[in-house]
């Protein structure tokens, strides 16, 4: 029987454009502690530690883990990196999770960190991410192959321009209460429209912007949970799907999957929601953390996670569903399009969602949040990741 | 531990210095297909792909998503990690363990014919106090060596002979890239490229890739094949900077090994571990783990080396398969050890089979920069 | 020093990261991209598992885990399946505007990325229309062909 596991802490820093004052190792410590003094414990506690960043080339330094390692006193104990594009965070969340319900470990820390300000532009970096063969020279990034997704949508869907803009205006306004968000000036709907466009269909607004910060959680054992804590925010289920690099497999005749959807993600759902038992996810799920650096692929997250029909995201952000107070309240901390620290941003979604259910998010808490969902999307829109948390074991 | 993991089937790639017949997804493909065919399973029964590559190393930005394909990812579970070959392997034991998955492959692979590897490993330091002083993998060994508490005379004497050994071991292994054994003449006459590792300590690097198809306890006993077991596993990081203790009594492999052996409730590895795969990227690396693992008495490792402890035949053969010395798959170099080991548990090592071993241990390693070391027992009972 | 002696604004070190790399496209890649060169023909590989047409080839087919063997012309004419106009400057990336889409080439059973060329893509939003989904294109091949993605791209028909 595996080890039932909980988050006991969580730690994040604020999330600016640039942060000259520190160092990576210096941000990734300063969430370090935070996650410490939330879970009560000191890095002596720690067995084993998990560190999250991806790519290299966004922060210049090739095995970042190791000198981070060294601030946090890792040595001589385990350490393990994690990189797996945008679902980093939560890929190092669930090796997390393996290291304590394995019952290899009692008590782990895992952090991610980033200083994307550091690179002169990420949309490089993330170009050399594409196939160097086939694709890098069409000048694929992360932007123009979420425009990809957005076409396909209207096409299929009749997506307006107008309901990617619903999703950008509700972000904004949750994260005007979260006082790590970085983007927090509030806009209106004809701000969104008016902005000019990046890469047609999206305009800027509809995009995330480049942060940098650091978050960290720590894991126990439900033995540690029971003799140390109060309350905690247990994981309950978890799934990941992965798909192929090449977004064109997507797109033919032979597709398994359209670009349009995120069939993956509701793979990796069903999974998570069969683990945790949850059947009816628009009643039982009380919030969720979904990751969404543009508008459109909220859109079709909300569909992947059972909150609306396929085809119908849209119209339902239009109509105030994922409003806080709303059937499914969707990015309290105003989400990804307000707060991009690329390595930690899928660990700031579970981080999020943890304080949810533990009754921790301050003037964001979700009124008896019970249940939370988070969700982590990396690769050409190719790796997502679910996870199910609980104020219950 | 009450359970433990099954090591279901391995593959490799064929090695070469250059691999340019293929691009890196497909030798990845290579070594995942010969896995699963090893295996005597297909695709559909993977639970979870769990990998090990390095951005830099790999020319490719966050190179999973061009791997998880060619992996046997898709539309399925995937995870990596960065930090070394054989981490892929601790990643898939504790997922398999915490009973989300039954059946893992974890594969890792090294093309660095592509790309400028010295630099990279440079890259890999920190930009303010390491890497402006040149640092890389092979200064780090260098400076790691010059730390050694014991007879530094002796140990200049046992690294040309751990070379020897290594060589003339892979000369035997159908499956080594270099086959052809060295003297210690030739390697004392070669330059050092970093005082006191020679030119001809480091060997030649070779393109390829590993895979190991694992499963949990259940799902092992119910393959055709006599099962193979990592009994115990563990993983753990020297210091990044120097000053805090001794580097070359390897601090992050000793913490490693401690928890491998608990696991598998090793006691005196001296006299139960019949054979070792061991990191051997310079024979420093090799040397010094010996002590760490209780292989030989502290301080001791030269002179066991000498006594010839660890050739073919002596009390605890150490890489019979000839190490990285032979094939140097630089990143993937520490998996390749742990299907070595598995190959000779599993009796199907070919001519380098060993006479009936019951239990060996495999290492992985990487010494840049501070060392993350993972150990693991491997039994057939 | 004083406890806080500094005086200035944290100090800013410039690094360059400058890797070469030699990226070997192993014979699947070789062959597509000299009958490129060559002949000025564009080519998939049928997976012998579902008979899908991978276009650009692969050496083995993801899904069916199985090598691919026969080499199957396709295009030159194709769909288009997803498109986006590109805006905004990037770092290290053309000069915009430029538009990128994925065509579905006739005869193939996935889509290929490449630049649409020869269109107005001065208003985004008439541009837009003449690049919607399921609209067809033709490939256009250049006079001087390097054995390159680039030696061809995509034009309305």
């Amino acid at each position: 029987m595996p080890t039932k596991t909980a988050i006991v802490g969580v730690g994040q820093t604020d999330y600016r454009f640039k942060r000259t004052d520190v160092t990576i190792q210096e941000l990734a410590v300063e969430a370090s502690r935070k996650a410490l003094e939330h879970a009560g414990m000191t890095l002596a506690d720690i067995d084993a530690f998990v560190i999250g960043v991806a790519p290299d080339a966004l922060l210049g330094i090739n095995a970042v883990d190791r000198w981070i390692g060294e601030a946090l006193g890792v040595a001589p104990r385990p350490l393990l990196r994690v990189n797996t594009g945008g679902t980093t965070g939560a890929a190092a969340a669930q090796a997390g999770y393996a290291h304590v319900a394995s019952g290899v470990a009692q008590r782990v820390l895992v952090v991610a960190a980033d200083k994307v300000s550091e690179s002169p532009d990420a949309q490089w970096v993330l170009n050399t991410a594409m196939d160097p063969i086939y694709e890098k020279s069409v000048a694929l990034n992360a932007i123009n192959m979420c425009s990809l997704q957005a076409v396909r949508q209207m096409d299929q869907y009749h997506v307006t321009e107008k309901q990617l803009a619903s999703v950008a205006v509700r972000s904004r306004k949750n994260a005007q209460i979260n006082p790590h968000a970085h983007l927090r000036a509030p806009i209106s709907l004809e701000d969104v429209l008016a902005s000019r466009y990046v890469c047609w269909p999206l305009k800027l607004l509809d995009c995330c912007p480049r942060s940098s910060g650091a978050c960290a959680v720590v894991m126990a054992s439900e033995r540690v949970v029971r003799k140390e804590h109060s309350r905690a925010a247990w994981i309950r289920g978890m799934g990941a799907t992965s798909n192929t690099i090449y977004m064109g497999d997507k797109m033919g005749p032979g597709r398994d999957v359209d670009h349009a959807d995120w069939d993956e993600l509701a793979m990796a759902a069903a999974r998570a929601y069969r683990q945790a038992g949850i059947t009816d996810p628009v009643h039982e799920i009380d919030v969720a953390e979904i990751y969404a650096p543009f508008t459109c692929t909220e859109i079709a997250a909300v569909e992947a996670l059972g909150f609306a029909n396929k085809g119908m995201g849209g119209v339902m952000s239009e109509q105030g569903m994922f409003e806080m107070g709303g059937a499914v309240p969707v990015n309290p901390s105003g989400g990804v399009l307000n707060a991009n620290p690329i390595s930690a941003t899928a660990l700031v979604r579970i981080a999020e969602a943890a304080l949810q259910v533990m009754g921790d998010a301050g003037d964001r808490q979700v009124p008896g949040a019970q249940r939370a969902v988070a969700t982590g999307i990396g690769g050409t829109l190719q790796f997502h990741t679910c996870m199910v948390l609980a104020n219950d074991a | 531990m009450a359970q433990r993991v099954g090591v279901l089937g391995a593959g490799f790639t064929a090695f070469a210095g250059r691999r340019d017949d293929v691009r890196l997804e497909e030798l990845i493909f290579e070594a995942a297909a010969a896995a699963l065919a090893d295996a005597g399973i297909t695709r559909a029964d993977i639970g979870t792909v769990v990998m090990a590559g390095a951005d830099q190393l790999d020319g490719r930005s966050i190179s999973s998503m061009m791997a998880a394909g060619p992996a046997g990812a898709y539309l399925k579970d995937e995870i990596r990690t960065t930090s070394e070959g054989t981490y892929a392997a601790i990643l898939a034991c504790l997922r398999i363990l915490s009973g989300e998955y039954e059946v893992a492959l974890a594969i890792t692979w090294s093309k660095t014919s592509e790309g400028p590897y010295d630099l990279i490993s440079n890259l890999s330091y920190d930009p303010f106090w390491l890497r402006p002083l040149a640092f890389n993998d092979i200064v780090e060994s260098a400076v790691v060596s010059s730390s050694y508490q014991s007879s530094t005379t002796l140990l200049a004497e046992a690294a040309p002979a751990v070379v020897v050994k290594n060589r003339s071991h892979g000369s035997a292994n159908p499956r080594a890239y270099l086959r052809a054994p060295v003297t210690r003449e030739a390697i004392l006459a070669s330059p050092y490229i970093a005082y006191p590792i020679r030119k001809a300590e480091v060997p030649q690097p070779c393109d390829g890739a590993v895979a190991l198809v694992l499963a949990s306890e259940g799902r092992t006993l119910e393959a055709k094949r006599a099962p193979v077991w990592i009994q115990g596993f563990g993983w753990g990081t020297g210091n990044y900077t120097y000053g805090r203790g001794v580097a070359a009594e390897l601090p992050g492999l000793r913490a490693a090994a401690t928890k491998a052996y608990a696991m598998a409730g090793v006691t005196q590895p001296a006299s139960e571990i019949d054979f070792a795969e061991l990191y051997d990227g310079t024979p420093f690396d090799e040397l010094f783990a010996y002590e760490a693992l209780g292989l030989a008495p502290q301080g001791g490792s030269a002179r066991s080396a000498l006594q010839g402890d660890f050739l073919d035949g002596g009390r605890c053969p150490v890489n019979v398969s000839g190490g990285a010395q032979s094939t140097n798959l630089r990143f993937a170099a520490g998996m390749m050890r742990i299907v070595e080991a598995y190959l000779q548990l599993s009796g199907r090592a070919g001519p380098i089979q060993l006479a009936a071993p019951h239990q060996g241990l495999a290492q992985g390693g990487s010494t840049y920069p501070a060392q993350g070391h993972a150990v693991f027992v491997l039994r057939n009972y | 020093m004083n406890q806080k002696e500094q005086t200035e604004a944290p100090l800013i070190h410039s690094g360059e990261w400058k890797i070469h790399y030699d990226y070997a496209v192993g014979e699947t890649a070789t062959q597509f991209f000299l009958r490129l060169r060559d002949q000025g023909k564009i080519a998939g590989k049928k997976c012998p598992s579902c008979q899908g047409v991978l276009v650009p080839p692969r050496a083995f087919c993801e899904r069916c885990f199985v090598q691919t063997e026969e080499w199957v012309d396709v295009g030159p004419e194709g769909t288009i399946e997803a498109f986006t106009i590109v805006y905004e400057p990037f770092d290290g990336l053309p000069e915009p505007p430029y538009a990128v889409a994925y065509v579905t080439l006739d005869g193939a059973t996935t889509a290929m990325a490449n630049f649409v060329r020869a269109l107005d893509l001065s208003d985004p939003e008439v541009a837009a229309r003449q690049l919607a989904v399921g609209n067809r294109v033709e490939a256009v091949f250049a006079d001087a062909r390097e054995g390159a993605v680039t030696d061809f791209y995509y034009r309305l028909m």
